[in-house]
């Protein structure tokens, strides 16, 4: 068994004589093929860690991008608001006989102090806006109750309806408190004082 | 190339083993040691184990155990009348194992020990894989005399 038969040294000698096919071009273009592969494969592999390079310092870049956004996004002062137009306060229909005498005017409200009234008013009710620099007075209510109990002194109560503030960069035009029909001439007075 | 084609099933298969096997000379040719051996033999050794890499991804070697065999009657004469390139195609009829462990110990010399060792099988399995190319040869080669 460990030994070749002499058939087999017989075939062995045959398959030495077996002619060998004239294959040499496309066997050596194979080879060439091959080594010109093999010759590509090292500078795929040094692009390829480039890309890889590029890649991780592209994604490194955004998230330092991304977290310095959103560090001084935490920090940042807020934005003062636009001061916000002044609400007109609903005002009751004017009585007659009541003690409160709503005159309209069209001067800029001057906030005043009432004296008894206001100790009527709840504390909670009253907001101020801050930004706005104006008092929002809600609706003015008659205590009935208290109105029999107490004398309460006559008062001039101006309510005068709130304007939303000028818009900015008009100045009001004129001298305060002097209108158009204060300049009003009328010639003919004047012509018959100088005839006297 | 004739290294080559007693281990594959046809030319173009060694031209493809011939053609890998040069490749990985020329890749290699740094490690060749002229105190070790003449280059013709270990260009052979390249060859053949790019024809057993070819045939290892082609084939399964059966796992079978042999530790005695009788061996074939066969008449030499037949073989000797019979054409080179006939018995060539005799020896690719037998399965890709068997004919890969007949032509390595039968024709390059190896030993089963060798064999093994080259193929990953045991001894057992190399002695099995003869034992069936010999049957298999001896039917063919009484097939062509009757």
């Amino acid at each position: 068994m460990n030994v070749p038969t002499p058939y087999e040294q017989l075939i062995a000698a045959k398959l030495d004589q077996v002619p060998v096919p004239d294959m040499s071009d496309s066997i050596w273009a194979d080879i060439e093929m091959q080594l010109d592969a093999a010759a590509d494969v090292p500078a795929k592999k040094v692009s390829l860690k480039y890309k890889v390079w590029f890649g991780v310092a592209a994604a490194a870049v955004v998230a330092a991008l991304l977290w310095w956004y959103f560090a001084h996004k935490d920090h940042a002062p807020e934005t003062p608001k636009p001061p916000a137009a002044a609400p007109v306060t609903n005002e009751p229909p004017a009585v007659r006989d009541s003690s409160i005498s709503i005159s309209p005017t069209k001067d800029p409200v001057i906030p005043r102090k009432i004296k008894k009234a206001a100790s009527a008013l709840p504390l909670d009710s009253v907001r101020i806006d801050s930004a706005a620099a104006t008092p929002v007075l809600p609706p003015v209510k008659v205590d009935s109750l208290q109105k029999h109990k107490v004398d309460i002194p006559d008062v001039d109560l101006y309510m005068a309806p709130v304007q939303p503030p000028p818009p900015r960069g008009r100045k009001p035009r004129g001298v305060k408190g002097i209108t158009d029909d204060d300049y009003k001439l009328s010639a003919q007075k004047d012509s018959a004082r100088k005839k006297d | 190339m004739a290294i080559a084609m007693r281990y594959a099933i046809d030319e173009h298969e060694a031209a493809d083993i011939l053609g890998h096997a040069f490749v990985k000379m020329f890749r290699s040719i740094h490690s060749y040691d002229a105190s070790k051996g003449n280059f013709h033999g270990w260009l052979k050794r390249i060859i053949i184990n790019e024809s057993l890499d070819h045939i290892k991804q082609r084939s399964r070697f059966t796992n079978l155990e042999l530790e005695n065999a009788e061996e074939p009657s066969v008449n030499n004469s037949i073989i000797e009348t019979t054409d080179a390139a006939d018995i060539l195609q005799l020896v690719r009829q037998l399965p890709r194992a068997t004919h890969a462990v007949f032509v390595l110990y039968a024709i390059d010399g190896y030993t089963h020990k060798e064999i093994a060792a080259q193929l990953n099988i045991s001894e057992g399995t190399s002695k099995w894989h003869l034992s069936e190319a010999r049957k298999i040869l001896q039917q063919k080669i009484n097939a062509i005399r009757s």
